[in-house]
């Protein structure tokens, strides 16, 4: 047998399928060749599921600890890792949540779970991110009006935006001030939309108002004089150079079409 | 590739885990020196980027990769390479190491280290991607040999002659994981006296010591828990072929406190430095 074979069968083993290596292992007492494939399997699911675990802590304690469990054990079945980065590894976890069947009465009955997964993912994405230079004013500052207008901006790569109907905001403070979740939902303040971004190079979540999520939403899509002429975006637009300041913007793209409208004032004065 | 002759760092180390990352900044004296995995710090951005930089202020550190599937058959991982150059530019890294094994080809990806047929041809297959990643580095690797759950009726060497030959064909360094070696004496009947003898004494240049987990028929290679009893009377023996062999506490899941895990460095320090009196 070829190494290469020899390697892809032995992975495709770990991912559950039946291969041929087994006749290429040698017997040995106390385990058949099909069971010590199997130890790798358990071993290498057991890090996704741990993987997991350390991504969603809040989703793992409002499900508690069995019930997560299981949910890891069948997502880590139907997605086998492509990346050798393990921090890339469940980003799909909250989707597939979002979708599970109904039979899954421990989720069916936790409509905001998928949300709060979510916002976990964000977080933990913005912690391993890649650092950027803070936002060129001085460049910025160096276009003609016009250049300004037609300049797209970028958001930073650590920022994340997500909109809820259920109170995320709320159990992320609890999860942060008491390590715990709260005893319950009534009350709390919904629906949110959310920022996820660093502060002091921790990553944050602060609550931004709808129009100023659906502004940042569109940042990167559209040239600044094309976001000032939506409507429902503009009330958000004074708050743009904050936003720079803050760092949740971290660069601009040039624009090479003529500008619909004219010079929206980021910088006033 | 040159050897470097006498060793830059001396004594018991412990790998960087992020829970005791404070308190080695805040205790800068209670460890001589630390080994930090490559793969968690790769990216140097955010925070941990600004710890790394405190933490190689005050400890000289070595850097420990799981990923780059030396024995694998795709291609090696250039930009990850490069990535790995950088960081131990950046962290001025004592020496860089790996493992004897393969973790992935292509897409598919297995994050635990697969075990290598012990033939003359994967002997030479391995070692000239070592030279291959050598190059790239600049500088000459450590390879580590590997828990194993299974063997292949393919081989037909020892796993102490395949890591010989692979040093002698690499002009590579051997880091002897002590732990592993027990392991696979457990599992798979290895007899870690042939091994020693088999590894050429100057090629070792680092130990690891960690802790399984026994699950009655099987040891897994969990870095766990302390030490096990036998694994220290191993290390004990190691040490006599060679000896003041800069060693390492490998403590990954169930991660204890600090005291813990410098209690574990100082019994290894202790034996280390009876080793250097017989």
């Amino acid at each position: 047998m070829q190494l290469a074979t020899l390697q892809h069968q032995f992975l495709q083993a770990i991912s559950g399928a039946e291969t041929s290596l087994t006749e290429y292992i040698a017997p040995q007492a106390g385990h058949t060749p099909t069971e010590r494939l199997r130890i790798y399997r358990r071993n290498t699911q057991g890090t996704y599921r741990k993987t997991l675990q350390a991504i969603y802590p809040m989703t793992c304690a409002v499900l508690g600890a069995s019930c997560f469990q299981t949910l890891a054990q069948h997502y880590v079945c139907d997605h086998p890792a492509t990346h050798w980065n393990l921090n890339q590894y469940g980003a799909g976890f909250p989707v597939y949540l979002a979708n599970l069947p109904d039979a899954f009465h421990a989720v069916s009955d936790l409509p905001y779970l998928a949300d709060l997964s979510q916002l976990e993912l964000l977080l933990h994405q913005a912690y391993y991110v890649a650092d950027v230079t803070p936002f060129p004013v001085n460049d910025y500052a160096a276009l003609t009006a016009s250049e300004q207008a037609s300049a797209r901006l970028q958001l930073a790569p650590e920022i994340g935006l997500m909109q809820t109907s259920w109170p995320i905001y709320a159990i992320w403070q609890h999860w942060q001030q008491q390590d715990s979740l709260p005893t319950s939902l009534s009350g709390l303040q919904s629906p949110d939309a959310l920022c996820i971004h660093r502060a002091g190079l921790q990553p944050q979540v602060s609550r931004v108002s709808l129009v100023a999520c659906q502004l940042l939403t569109q940042l990167e899509q559209y040239s600044l004089a094309e976001l000032a002429a939506q409507p429902e975006v503009v009330p958000a637009m004074s708050d743009l150079p904050d936003y720079i300041a803050r760092g949740w913007v971290s660069r601009f793209i040039a624009g090479n079409r003529p500008p619909s409208s004219d010079k929206p004032a980021l910088f006033p004065g | 590739m040159s050897h470097s002759a006498p060793s830059p760092i001396r004594g018991v180390g412990i790998g960087l885990r992020t829970p005791h990352i404070t308190q080695l900044i805040q205790q800068p004296d209670c460890v001589p020196w630390l080994e930090l995995l490559s793969d968690n710090f790769i990216h140097q951005s955010g925070l941990d980027g600004q710890l790394l930089d405190a933490v190689c202020e005050i400890y000289p550190v070595t850097l420990h990769g799981v990923n780059l599937s030396l024995g694998g058959t795709a291609p090696l991982d250039i930009d990850y390479l490069r990535a790995l150059q950088q960081l131990a530019q950046r962290t001025r890294a004592v020496w860089i190491s790996e493992h004897a094994c393969f973790c992935h080809q292509g897409t598919a990806q297995s994050h635990d280290l697969l075990p290598l047929p012990y033939t003359l041809d994967t002997a030479a297959h391995l070692a000239g991607r070592i030279r291959q990643a050598q190059d790239i580095l600049g500088q000459r690797i450590l390879i580590e040999n590997v828990s194993a759950y299974l063997t292949y009726t393919l081989s037909d060497m020892s796993e102490g002659e395949f890591l010989a030959e692979v040093l002698r064909q690499a002009d590579c360094d051997l880091l002897l994981d002590v732990n592993n070696l027990y392991v696979n004496q457990r599992n798979l009947g290895v007899d870690p006296q042939a091994f020693i003898q088999a590894i050429p004494r100057e090629q070792v240049r680092e130990i690891h010591l960690a802790g399984f987990a026994d699950q009655g028929d099987i040891l897994i290679d969990a870095h766990n828990n302390p030490v096990a009893e036998p694994v220290w009377a191993l290390y004990q023996q190691v040490l006599q072929h060679f000896p003041e062999t800069p060693t390492l506490i490998e403590w990954d899941n169930d991660i204890p406190s600090l005291p813990v895990l410098l209690d574990q460095a100082c019994r290894a320090a202790d034996l280390c430095a009876a080793s250097s009196c017989n």
